[in-house]
């Protein structure tokens, strides 16, 4: 779903010195992402886990959590149910 | 339809049996242009709970990127129902995150385990036939 969001592509660039800066980066880019990342409010939506390389930001800085040049950012689904 | 080879559906249920008393869960990872599926890749029901199920998100990322090392995509997730039936349950439609994805439902309710398939779109369930095979 958030590829379809973002034209079908499994990797994006974007750009930015911190995981929010990074993600309402790529929601400029695609208008599509809007609500699915970040919530109204502009925190990380709860049913997403963003990775920044291999740790999960909401045990770094959550949208504070610095990127460096060429870091690979995972956008991923909570997947769960009952 | 979802095109499952037959080591594949014997990899969930035996995945799904180890898991009780608790609910297993796991991804698929395939073609999503064909419903054929690849490999399966197990992973922690974080919830650890005999009646919900969170796919541990760090094995996710890590099924995400071996899939795409292979050439594949994640098209699906399967988890068990330990004591009712082969069918989504209200919180499993509510939380569907994908509306792409294959949905397989695992029922141990009886004495021989039960496979069944679903695409879960803005709330509506349909079944699909699960076929054994792979192309």
């Amino acid at each position: 779903m958030l590829r379809g969001a973002a034209d079908g592509a499994a990797t994006v660039t974007a750009n930015g010195a911190t995981i929010g800066e990074v993600l309402r980066d790529l929601v400029r880019t695609y208008p599509g992402l809007a609500g699915q990342v970040l919530t109204e409010d502009g925190s990380l939506h709860r049913f997403v886990n963003v990775y920044v390389n291999d740790d999960d930001v909401r045990y770094l800085d959550k949208l504070d959590t610095k990127v460096a040049d060429g870091d690979s950012v995972s956008i991923l689904p909570a997947v769960a149910g009952g | 339809m979802l095109l499952l080879p037959p080591a594949v559906h014997a990899e969930i249920v035996a995945h799904c049996l180890g898991g009780l008393p608790d609910e297993a869960c796991g991804l698929l990872a395939g073609d999503p242009a064909t419903g054929s599926v690849t490999r399966c890749y197990p992973t922690r029901n974080l919830a650890g709970s005999a009646k919900l199920y969170t796919v541990d998100p760090r094995e996710h990322l890590q099924a995400d990127r071996d899939a795409e090392e292979r050439g594949e995509q994640i098209i699906g997730v399967y988890h068990s129902h330990t004591h009712t039936e082969a069918y989504p349950s209200p919180t499993d439609v509510a939380q569907a995150p994908d509306p792409a994805w294959h949905y397989v439902v695992v029922s141990l309710r009886d004495t021989h385990p039960v496979v069944r398939s679903y695409r879960i779109v803005q709330g509506a369930v349909t079944e699909e036939p699960v076929i054994a095979g792979s192309r």
